[in-house]
């Protein structure tokens, strides 16, 4: 059988037989082949050695490090003669004599006594074995000093609660009281009455002249009412434009917030006090009497915007400042 | 071939050469990561790695070394080896890779002897916690630096009297004693703590880019 290939087109002409014509060299087929692209190797003489084990002094603790609070003087324990045996707890009119920030100090500077105290008591009853009896009875008299500081706390509390509560009795008259005493001062003694009028306004309604400290309440627009018909009576006699304004007024008192509040803002003076009393007449025009319910939202957004207002001038005076 | 289906290598999953990390824009350096949970060891030639590198470099596992997971929140960097050129960070690599070949499967006996041991006369371990791999890592990068230096000589791979090779320790407490195992053999590297504030595993990858950034600066100016 013969076997029957189809070859190339050329496959005639290459494999014709002619007497004379030499053998033609063998094929041999292209290698395409990339070249390697990992033409590094590891070296061969690398031998493994032992692990090398960590060592602790490549550790550096810092000398800030929180945690040194629980050591004092940096020492893992204290011998019982380090200790100050010797003393006593704060008796409790020692610490009656301090101010708030003085018993807070102590109070803290207490704690972290402790806490050192009782890292050492309890390496002493767990590890080490010692005899803990000192640091024990030291943390003892601390803790004795500590429940005297709360002691103590606690009875500014109370007094603090219940000089106001006997003080709601006696509001009414104390602020009427002020009242006539703020009136009868003269325009020579003004200033002083000024004074005075901004202490009543912060201790009894919580006014500070700060407006952005403020916090609107029930009291605190009360108070702006009480604050502002002091005012407008203070110049009236002053003032004939101001005793017209209070005239033309239901029960001679100011009652709308709204209007209160711009006679509140108004400087201390006889002319600033009438500049405001036109405005609100003006303001009346435009009939936006505040209802009850609404006047601690109303005031507070006074307030908001009125403090706004105040900061826009230094933040332009910053900006100014920077351009040049 | 038609049922399989070619998954595309990209990033750490192969070798890289040099002329791809120059192209590439990488810094010479070496990656070392450690695994939280078991102590082992892996070595990358980016700053991160893929199952791969895994694969090939455990390639023994067993009860005492079993293979790790890919688990990105369990590797931490260990250390970065700054070299001072993409040669030097490829011999580097390819070292390290080499000897734990030689420690897992060639000389296996060998490391297994050199490891402390429990009472049961097993590899010391604390739960799944074995430390001996972190310090057979610390004691392979010393001896490949030190044969890089070494063969220097001859291949003039790195300017052996400059003191470029840099590592970057996560804790410089892991290195060792200094002036017992790293002076000795090898002098002029540079030890230093990579800052312990934000090196949280969130914040890792970007303290790394950073690290990489610092590395290109200062080859760019020893060249200039």
């Amino acid at each position: 059988m013969l076997a029957f290939k189809r070859g190339f087109h050329n496959t005639v002409n290459t494999a014709a037989r002619t007497r004379y014509t030499k053998p033609k060299p063998k094929h041999v087929p292209k290698v395409i082949a990339p070249p390697p692209s990992q033409v590094t190797h590891h070296y061969n003489n690398l031998k493994i050695t032992a692990p090398v084990p960590p060592v602790v002094q490549n550790i550096v603790c810092p000398d800030d490090h929180p945690l040194w609070q629980f050591f004092a003087d940096k020492k893992f324990m204290r011998s019982p003669s380090d200790v100050d045996s010797t003393s006593r707890a704060w008796s409790i009119p020692e610490l009656r004599r301090k101010s708030f920030d003085d018993l807070h100090s102590l109070w803290y500077i207490c704690l972290k006594e402790r806490n050192i105290l009782a890292r050492e008591n309890h390496l002493l009853r767990n590890i080490v074995n010692g005899n803990q009896g000192t640091f024990e009875d030291v943390s003892e008299k601390i803790r004795t000093t500590m429940w005297r500081i709360r002691h103590v706390l606690s009875e500014r509390d109370w007094a603090f609660k219940n000089a106001q509560l006997a003080f709601e009795n006696e509001r009414a008259n104390f602020i009427k009281e002020f009242e006539t005493d703020f009136l009868k001062m003269t325009q020579e003694e003004d200033e002083v009455a000024f004074e005075s009028l901004a202490r009543f306004q912060k201790s009894i309604f919580g006014i500070s002249e700060y407006l952005d400290e403020n916090v609107v309440d029930r009291t605190f627009v009360d108070g702006l009412k009480i604050v502002a018909n002091l005012k407008l009576q203070k110049f009236a006699p002053r003032e004939e434009a101001i005793r017209k304004f209070i005239d033309a007024l239901e029960n001679n008192r100011l009652d709308d917030v709204g209007e209160a509040f711009v006679i509140f803002t108004a400087e201390n003076g006889a002319k600033d006090v009438k500049d405001a009393c036109d405005a609100v007449l003006d303001l009346r025009d435009s009939n936006n009497k505040i209802a009850r319910i609404d006047e601690i939202n109303t005031v507070s957004q006074y307030i908001k915007s009125l403090a706004e207002v105040q900061k826009q001038p230094e933040v332009e005076n910053e900006n100014e400042s920077q351009t040049f | 071939m038609s049922g399989t289906s070619v998954k595309k290598v990209v990033g750490a999953a192969r070798f890289r050469p040099t002329k791809w990390l120059k192209a590439a824009g990488y810094s010479p350096q070496v990656f070392v990561f450690r695994n939280l949970q078991s102590g082992q060891v892996l070595y990358s030639q980016l700053p991160n790695f893929t199952d791969k590198q895994i694969d090939n470099q455990f390639q023994r596992p067993n009860w005492e070394n079993k293979k790790p997971s890919t688990r990105r929140d369990l590797w931490k960097c260990m250390c970065v080896i700054d070299m001072p050129n993409h040669e030097g960070s490829v011999q580097l690599y390819q070292n390290l890779v080499r000897l734990r070949y030689l420690r897992d499967v060639t000389l296996k006996g060998d490391a297994k002897a050199m490891r402390k041991k429990n009472g049961d006369g097993n590899t010391w371990f604390s739960g799944l916690y074995r430390p001996t791999y972190t310090q057979e890592a610390v004691a392979d990068i010393i001896e490949s630096l030190r044969k890089i230096k070494h063969n220097d000589a001859e291949q003039k791979l790195i300017d052996s009297d400059s003191n470029a090779i840099t590592i970057h320790w996560e804790d410089i407490w892991r290195m060792g004693d200094k002036t017992k195992h790293w002076d000795p053999l090898l002098l002029n590297i540079n030890h230093t703590e990579i800052e312990r504030t934000g090196n949280t595993s969130r914040e890792e990858s970007v303290i790394l880019k950073q690290l990489g950034e610092l590395a290109k600066q200062a080859t760019d100016k020893s060249k200039a």
